[in-house]
């Protein structure tokens, strides 16, 4: 691994309705790459793209990106939530929605200035939606809403970007517009981390990848994670009896930490 | 009318009930349009039940009916209910139309139980807090019209500067919230404004009737645009007039209620817009399907006739037409009127023949016809007697851009999968 690691997960467990999604999660992953979190539906993926941006509470460990807590370097990294997680008939067209990436934390009343109006014409000409720029976003296919959700990550102009399964549900042509434009990305030097659950395409697009099924089965190099054995550890099904333990957690409500204990 | 017009015109009490009621109908339009769109239209109801108990502490502590004591009161107990709601849905089983059920029964209760212990107090009915239950527009005096204007200025401001936070929160809270905005401040912000609009909402329509000004101007405005900043300013016309009207209406005649008849002109406007919004509007509907319809009737007959060129029947009478393709014979005969209107088609004695024009246009719809059925067959694997059903509707739906990648992703066929030309102009 070269240089220091865009993001670092250490011990990190997230429980959702008190049943533990996430169990100790640790690794960190390098810089400038094209990395994938790969899982069957309901490994936690997800859960844990949201506990990195901190949309999800965490019952213990830690994040850190670029060697500091979020709060200090939320202009580095841009989110792109799953397409589903919005609903498409919100009066918007698609310019207004790239236009929200140019919203910034200590900026909330400010007006956006030419500067920011045409990042955002060039994040919409990144994704290839010119031609749709003043469409109501109702009337977008769902290839095409998936793009407008990637150009407003753009006109944020992050160096990390972490993307909520980008690729379900999209066409062909919007595949190939997000493969070019993310080895794009790549060559400037950005990080874009990809919540994926197609395991036939996992080799085509990502150079690392990260395991994962509530657990962490294992992470690094595509090349040398992707093994038959830890496919079979990813996708043969959950745990016997890690599942009793879930159950027992939920029935009990128990922590997942005691009190007083401290992640080092 | 003209004597009711006059009579807005030279009384001052009515034409502060007037401002009144546009100052209550606009604000309520605007701050509605986030309950819309963030989809919580049940809450407003929720307040504006919750707001009892608050208004009526409000009296009890201030002593009198001062707009700004018994506000004040509302705000508290109207925060609170929105409060408990969110504690309910995200700490308990309960699901949130479940809370928002209890929440306002169960804090209406405890007002009604206050209001009973003042009126009691206050020897029957003295206090006019009744008026809160079913709304007081015709009794608003100067003063209070005056406070309602300085708070939705106040609610206006505080839209126009929270514009942004406040879309963002409507469509996309996780986004919000990765920036780093402190998404539950501007909840409580947008709560904060929303329990303040019903609290003034009430005063004109009541407790009852209130949430159908957060509800029915934002509703019917959603069907005439797809822009937010048009979305807000149409649902603020669309409470402002039915204010108006509402209270024109029950100045006319003697003892008419003003709340009742505002949430009418409102649901009358809301059901208009239905009916005859563009797009989107029933009529609007049912006039696509018609055209619909014709179109692929006219684009039938034009197919049958150019069947029967292709074993050269030129001239074709009704009945060699109805032995090629059975059809409704009163849907036919206009068909063919409307396609010689179009100079489709000719009639020569009792027999109809494609002029050059019809010709191009049917030949069109038996190509796409037939390169949809080599579609069908070569990408997506139909078997060839399973393909007609499909290509028999989709021929009618192909635009000149789709023909276009069609063509050159079948690589200009000659021949359809049952070995028939593919005719080209």
């Amino acid at each position: 691994m070269k240089g220091k690691s865009s993001i670092e997960v250490h011990n990190l467990s997230v429980t959702y309705q008190n049943v533990p999604v996430l169990w100790d999660i640790d690794f960190s992953l390098p810089q400038g790459q094209i990395i994938g979190i790969v899982g069957p539906n309901g490994s936690g993926k997800s859960t844990l793209l949201k506990a990195i941006m901190d949309l999800v509470p965490i019952s213990s460990g830690f994040v850190k990106i670029m060697d500091k807590s979020l709060g200090l370097v939320r202009d580095l990294v841009a989110y792109v939530p799953q397409r589903e997680s919005v609903d498409w008939n919100f009066p918007a067209s698609v310019e207004d929605v790239v236009m929200m990436g140019r919203y910034k934390k200590n900026k909330l009343f400010n007006r956006l200035t030419k500067i920011d109006k045409e990042l955002v014409q060039e994040a919409i000409a990144k994704v290839k939606l010119e031609k749709y720029k003043d469409r109501q976003i109702a009337q977008l296919s769902g290839g095409q809403q998936q793009r407008v959700f990637i150009a407003r990550a753009l006109a944020q102009g992050a160096d990390i970007y972490i993307m909520d399964e980008p690729f379900v549900g999209v066409d062909m042509a919007t595949e190939k517009t997000i493969l070019d434009l993310l080895i794009l990305m790549k060559n400037e030097g950005k990080t874009i981390i990809i919540v994926h659950h197609d395991i036939q395409t996992v080799s085509n697009f990502f150079d690392y990848i990260v395991l994962l099924n509530t657990r962490l089965i294992a992470h690094g190099k595509t090349s040398e994670t992707l093994t038959g054995e830890n496919l079979q550890a990813t996708y043969g099904g959950q745990l016997n009896l890690l599942t009793k333990i879930q159950t027992l957690i939920k029935a009990k409500d128990f922590p997942l930490r005691e009190e007083g204990f401290e992640d080092k | 009318m003209k004597d009711t017009l006059t009579y807005f015109l030279s009384d001052s009490v009515a034409l502060k009930v007037l401002l009144g009621v546009i100052i209550i109908g606009a604000t309520s339009g605007i701050v509605g349009t986030f309950s819309f769109l963030r989809k919580k239209t049940l809450v407003g109801d929720a307040i504006a039940h919750s707001l009892l108990p608050g208004i009526c502490l409000g009296f009890l502590f201030t002593g009198t009916k001062d707009p700004i004591g018994l506000m004040f009161g509302a705000l508290i107990s109207g925060w609170i209910s929105v409060w408990v709601i969110d504690y309910l849905v995200s700490k308990t089983k309960l699901s949130e139309d479940t809370a928002i059920a209890f929440v306002s029964t169960f804090f209406f209760a405890i007002g009604s139980v206050i209001l009973s212990v003042i009126s009691k107090s206050q020897n029957g009915n003295q206090s006019g807090l009744k008026d809160f239950l079913f709304g007081k527009a015709a009794t608003m005096t100067n003063y209070d019209v005056n406070v309602f204007a300085v708070l939705s200025v106040l609610i206006i401001i505080m839209v126009t500067v929270f514009y942004k936070p406040f879309k963002m929160l409507a469509f996309n809270k996780e986004f919000a919230h990765a920036i780093g905005w402190n998404t539950k401040w501007i909840e409580f912000l947008l709560s904060t404004i929303t329990v303040l609009t019903v609290a003034i909402g009430i005063q004109a329509v009541g407790i009852v009737l209130t949430s159908a000004l957060l509800i029915a101007p934002s509703s019917a405005a959603r069907y005439w645009t797809n822009n937010l900043v048009k979305m807000i300013i149409i649902a603020a016309f669309i409470g402002m007039f039915s204010g108006v009207i509402g209270v024109i209406i029950s100045a006319s005649q003697e003892n008419m209620p003003t709340g009742p008849w505002i949430v009418f002109v409102l649901f009358l406007i809301t059901l208009l817009t239905l009916l005859f919004s563009p797009q989107k509007g029933w009529f609007s509907i049912q006039k696509n399907q018609r055209e619909n319809k014709r179109k692929i009737s006219e684009e039938n007959v034009l197919k049958i006739f150019y069947q029967l060129k292709e074993s050269k029947i030129d001239q074709v009478s009704y009945s060699v037409f109805l032995e090629k393709r059975m059809m409704d014979t009163r849907d036919l005969s206009k068909t063919i009127q409307n396609l010689i209107h179009k100079k489709w088609l000719k009639k020569l004695n009792s027999d109809y023949s494609l002029t050059e024009n019809g010709a191009v246009e049917a030949s069109r719809v038996v190509r796409f016809h037939r390169l949809w059925e080599l579609y069908l067959t070569k990408r997506m694997n139909f078997k060839e007697d399973h393909i007609h059903g499909t290509a028999e509707t989709i021929e009618h739906l192909i635009t000149p851009e789709i023909e276009k990648e069609l063509l050159k992703e079948l690589n200009f066929p000659l021949a359809d999968p049952h070995n028939k030309e593919i005719p080209y102009e």
